[in-house]
This record gives C-alpha cells, structure tokens and sequence, in this order.
C-alpha cells in the first residue's frame, strides 16, 4: 500500500494505492486519490494499473529490471469539475538497483478518449532519475537513498467540440531531488518537483512547485 | 488535521505497524537465540536494498522448518537457522526465494546432509 501527499494546484491530493502482486512479476494497482481530503474530502478519477516485468538479471547485490505499464484513469466529473473521457496509459521502464547506485528511466504516455467534445491533447512523459545509498546499512537498519530525477513532460492542445485551443499544451522540463528512507517494510519517500525550463502555449499559465511525500508498507 | 496525518506517517515510519511491531519483538528474540553456526547459507542474487528484502525473510519465515533468517546485504549471503529436528529441501528454498523475486546462486548446507521437506 502507497499513501501519498501532493499538492496540486494548491489542492491537497492523497493518492492511496494498493498494490498486489500476482506473481513476482505482475503487480496491478488500484489508485483512489482523495481531495482535499482535511476539507471537503472528495474521491477523485479513480486509476487501475498493470506493471509487467517481463525482463530481469539479476547479479550479486545487483538487480535490473524492464517492465511495460498500462492502465486506465476514469475522470468523475462531480470531483473534478468538466472533464474529459477515460485517461489510457501506457509505458516502458528500465531500472537497475545495486547497493551503492540505482538508475532508472521511463516512457509514458497519456492519452485521453474524448468526451462531450471535450479532448485534452495527449502526454508525452519521460524521465530519468540517479540515485545513490550513501551508507550500505545492513538489513535491520535505516536504509537511505538520495536521488535526483529530471523528467519532462509533453502535451498536445486541447480540443473542445472540434476547435482547438491555443493556449493549452505544451513542454515542462522538471528537476526533481528525493529521498526514500526505509526500514524494513515501511518506506518513506520525499521530494520537491521543480520545473526548471517550461514553454507552455498559455502565457498566462505556470507549471507550479510540487512537493510529494508517501508512505509505502509492504506485506 | 495535517499534523495529526503527519504524526501518523511518522509513527508508520518509525515501525508502529502491526507488522513491524512483531518483527521488533522477533529481533529481540533472535539476539539471544540463534544458534553459533547457521544450518543453510544461501549466497543470493539481487538482493539490493533491505525494503525488497523484507519480501524474502518472509518467505523463508514461512516455512516451517525455519527458526530463523538473517539477510546480509553487503555479502549477499542469507542465514537460515531450522528448528530441531526439522530440514528444508533445496527445492523449497529455490522456491521461495524465487517467489520472492530474487534468484539462487548457491546453497551451503551446515553440516553437508541431503535437504529433505
């Protein structure tokens, strides 16, 4: 289980996820972000996803992975105000995790199936994070490990009933430095997403500042 | 209400969780009790970070022959301690470390017998 805090266009959201591994190399997981959840508390598009690793090696102290992701995001309008259709996902990873480094890169993309003539332009998102464990704590200790992730994220203009909006899409280029401290099978993470270059097609628009936290148990 | 999620996810962080409360209650108990010399050493492959391998003590926990586990990470070795009369066969061990995701590279036996379940 996943439990995260982000805050999104100043709107608190706590993305619960619950993971289940089908076998070692099949996890599906059920996202339910709740809103504004110390406020007026309301349940969000719910997401289901499906993440295969579907190649491995493994070597002493050493584990790399690819696997393909997929899923569906379902708006609910009365939460998220007009919106589009369903969110199809789907996407590439490749890791690799050793005691002292860890490298990961991924591909996504979002595409939205258009609704009441309502069609946000697809996602593009890719990114690459480095991360390093600056003490090689044994396993009933802490675990910390230090990361930065870039990722950029691409989007198409919207259509709305066939016209396309101008000032809309766009490219956000984002550096992001994190944290993930462990102990056993509690996981905290922590991070700040900052954009640094952005070229969005509303001048009047910015990509904000985000900050997430999350708590991860696994059984 | 924000402070109390966050002492909430501060009290998760610092093993409050049913689970970790049991786990904290074996080590203490495992401080006292393993025996001098392990009964099976496993030299394992991808064990990387202790948050993944908290999926294959829990494994090997499982079964029953065994007393107790300990991971060393910066070896890639995992200690298995059996109860009396009790054995394990290669075959169980191979399986549960593959259930949880890691993969045997070799098993040692103290003193060399034949595993059997």
């Amino acid at each position: 289980m996943e439990l995260e805090l982000e805050s999104e266009g100043g709107e608190l959201v706590v993305p619960v996820e619950l993971l289940y591994g089908i076998t070692e190399e099949l996890t599906v997981t059920v996202v339910l972000p709740f809103r504004d959840p110390f406020e007026n508390g309301r349940l969000g598009s719910v997401g289901l996803r499906a993440k295969w690793r579907f190649a491995t090696r493994f070597s002493p102290g050493r584990a790399d992975a690819v696997a393909a992701v997929g899923g569906i995001t379902v708006p609910r309008s009365s939460a998220d105000g007009p919106q589009a259709g369903p969110v199809i996902i789907a996407g590439l990873a490749a890791g690799r995790e050793s005691r002292r480094w860890y490298y990961f890169a991924g591909v996504r993309t979002a595409i939205h199936l258009a609704d009441e003539g309502n069609d946000p332009g697809e996602q593009l998102l890719l990114n690459v994070a480095w991360g390093v464990r600056p003490w090689l704590t044994e396993y009933l200790a802490p675990d910390l490990v230090l990361l930065v992730e870039a990722s950029s994220r691409t989007e198409g203009r919207t259509r709305v009933n066939g016209q396309t909006v101008d000032a809309s899409g766009g490219e956000v280029l984002s550096v992001a430095p994190a944290f993930l401290l462990s102990y056993r099978n509690v996981m905290l993470k922590g991070g700040v997403q900052i954009p640094v270059w952005e070229h969005l097609n509303d001048a009047g628009r910015s990509e904000d500042v985000r900050i997430l936290a999350a708590l991860e148990l696994h059984w | 209400m924000n402070r109390t999620l966050f002492v909430l996810l501060a009290g998760f962080a610092f093993g409050v969780t049913p689970a970790a409360a049991q786990d904290a209650q074996r080590d203490s108990t495992e401080q006292v009790a393993p025996a001098a010399h392990p009964d099976i050493v496993m030299r394992v492959d991808g064990l990387a970070c202790p948050f993944c391998a908290h999926g294959l003590e829990r494994k090997l926990d499982a079964l029953e022959a065994t007393e107790t586990v300990e991971i060393r990470l910066n070896e890639g070795l995992v200690l298995l301690y059996l109860r009396d009369e009790h054995s394990v066969s290669d075959q169980a061990l191979t399986k549960a470390v593959t259930d949880a995701g890691f993969v045997v590279r070799a098993i040692e036996r103290h003193p060399p017998t034949e595993g059997t379940d």
